[in-house]
Order: structure tokens, then sequence, then C-alpha cells
């Protein structure tokens, strides 16, 4: 990417192969998945190769971008380009939640009282599935042969709320890590960043081992009806944002170690507390949804 | 219905504060402690929306979810 960037000239990047790299990576994650979703043998073998893929494209290219950056590169048109960049990727980011959170609205308040027979879908009721009973969650599919029961829902008071904690108590940590950065105590930023990737580990692996309760115990999978479909959507989407956020993290609190960024000269490590702040305030509706509203 | 109009307004101001940082972030330049400040205060909220959760659920309020028949 080292282009033609002079004073204060408009930034022309040099052609490079890592979009091209990424793109691969993400189309084998998900070809994989829908590959491993239908069966075939392939695909959790095209998953991680897409996931490796994706790995080699975020150290090739975050590294090109960080020598970039050290070596006094980039000029101020740069700098906002990079902000705008962020901001357009935010809004892509919030329409896509927004799309899963409108799915569960729709599911949980439109479709399934209808499939009950509510207002005036009585007929609806009537003609498809005359014995379903609707409720939310819905434990009871309509169509029993095609999706499994499931035997319990996840209750807010156990895993779920343990997570919002360890999540909200990262954000303090990315809070306090950025006061100190902004006041150039270079120690406490270090413990704090360090500490908020420790928290994101640990949601991470306490939301693996919550699915794999769910399907083990409690019935709850991506093939038990619509609960099942928007819960393991939401969550695992959300746990792949965690699991990029903390990637990120981790190269910002190297970088940090390496005495990057200056009090006034921070758009790496702010955007990425942005976009951590972010995932966090995506679970907290999370659990507010999900679990309690 | 109140209790609930009430969590999902300060969810909406959780949310302010999350937009208002990323405003200072793209146009502030970085400068400022704009974002920083807005940042601190979408985290103190939503740690007071996470107990208030708790404090409406002891007080009987609101109840997490179970299994929600629809009348």
């Amino acid at each position: 990417m080292s282009g033609t960037h002079t004073g204060t000239g408009y930034y022309l990047p040099d052609p490079s192969h890592w979009p091209i790299t990424g793109s691969i990576g993400l189309f084998s994650i998900l070809g994989g998945f829908a590959l491993a979703l239908d069966g075939h043998a392939a695909g959790k073998a095209v998953m991680v190769f897409g996931a490796l893929v994706m790995l080699g494209m975020l150290f090739g290219w975050f590294g090109t971008v960080i020598r970039e950056s050290e070596g006094g590169q980039y000029n101020s048109q740069v700098d906002v380009s990079f902000r705008w960049g962020m901001a357009w990727f935010i809004f892509s980011e919030v329409m896509f939640f927004a799309a899963f959170f409108g799915a569960l609205y729709y599911a949980r308040q439109l479709s399934v009282p209808w499939l009950g027979g509510e207002g005036d879908k009585l007929a609806t009721h009537q003609l498809l599935w005359p014995g379903f009973s609707a409720a939310w969650p819905v434990l009871s599919t309509p169509n029993t042969t095609l999706f499994m029961q499931i035997k319990e829902v996840i209750p807010a008071f156990g895993v779920p709320a343990i997570n919002t904690l360890l999540l909200l108590s990262s954000g303090v940590t990315v809070t306090i890590a950025h006061h100190a950065l902004k006041h150039n105590n270079r120690g406490l930023l270090l413990l704090f960043l360090f500490l908020t990737i420790a928290l994101g580990v640990a949601f991470l692996s306490l939301q693996a081992h919550e699915y794999g309760e769910a399907y083990r115990a409690k019935g709850l999978t991506l093939n038990s009806g619509i609960y099942g479909s928007t819960f393991f959507m939401l969550t695992g989407f959300h746990g792949l944002h965690v699991t990029l956020g903390a990637i990120m993290l981790t190269v910002i609190w190297l970088r940090c170690l390496r005495g990057h960024f200056k009090p006034n000269h921070h758009f790496g490590f702010e955007a990425v507390a942005w976009y951590w702040h972010f995932v966090d305030v995506v679970w907290l509706g999370l659990f507010i949804f999900v679990y309690w509203l | 219905m109140t209790i609930k109009l009430l969590i999902l307004a300060l969810f909406g101001c959780v949310l302010f504060f999350l937009g208002s940082a990323l405003f200072h972030l793209v146009r502030g330049r970085g400068q400022d402690d704009r974002t920083v400040w807005s940042l601190t205060w979408r985290i103190g909220l939503s740690i007071a929306l996470f107990i208030l959760l708790f404090i409406f659920a002891a007080l009987g309020w609101i109840h997490p979810h179970d299994v929600n028949p629809h009348s």
C-alpha cells in the first residue's frame, strides 16, 4: 500500500493484494459454513482454510499499515480517509446487526403470534398448524418433524449475566487504558489494555461453554426453530466480532509495548477502543432484548 | 410497561453517547478529549443499566425471560 503521499497531496495507494486475499478468506469461511450446514465433509476444512487466510491477511495488512504509519508516510489527508473509512465500516456493522435484531423483533412480535392465530391471521393459524400455541421463546415448534424441540431456554441469571458483567468490565478497563494514553501513562495503558483482552477471552470461553451446554443438554440448536436460529445468529455473529476485536486489541497492545501512539496521535488505538465499546453495546442490547424484555 | 420504557430510554442514552464518541472520533481528529469522555459516559450508563435490571428484578417489577405465552 506504499503509494504516493507527499506533503499535502492526495494519497494514491499502490495496488495491493490484501483486499482480494481478505475476500477469499471471508468467502471460504462462509462457503465452508454453508457446506458444513449442508452436511458436506469438506465444509469444516474449507472454513479452517478461510480462517487461516483471514489471519494471514490481518497480520500482513496490519503490518503494512503500521510500517507506513510509523514511517511517517501518512499525511493529514490519509488521517481523514482512515476516519471516514471507520465511519462507513461502522455504518455497515450497524446495518448488519439491525437486520438480526429486526429478525428477532419480526419473529417474536409478528410472525409467531400470527401463526398462533392472533389478530386477523386466524385463517393462517387454522390452515397451517391449528394445534400450535404461540409463545416466546418458541419451545414447541409447529412442525415437529422438521425442527427439534427445545427442552429448556438459557436463563438470564446464569452465564449470560456473568458474560455481560465480563464485557462491561472490559469496557471499564479499555476506558481506563484510553484515559491513560491521553495522559501518557504507559504503564497503566499496558496493564488495562491487557486486562481488556483477558476479559474478552474469558467472555469467549464462557460463550463457547454455553453453546456446548445448549447443544448437549438443552436441545437448543440452530435447527430448533426460530428461537434457536435467531439466538445463534445474533450471539454467534456477536462472538465473531468479539474475536476480531480481541485480535485487534492484541495488535494494539503489542504496538503500545513498542512505544507506538502518542497522547494527541493515536487513531489506531481510538478506533479499536471504540469498536470494543460497540461490541459491548451490541451485547448489552442482546442481553436486554433476548433475555429481559 | 413503564419500567420497560425506562430501560429502553437508558439504552437509547447509551447509544447516544456511543454515537457521539464516533462523531468526535471522525470529525475531531483526536486532538481533544471528547471521544474518550463520551465513551466514559457510555460505559457508566451501561453499568447503571445492568445494575438497574437486577434491582428491578429483585423488586419484582420485571422478570427475565421464561416462556411467555401470547394471549
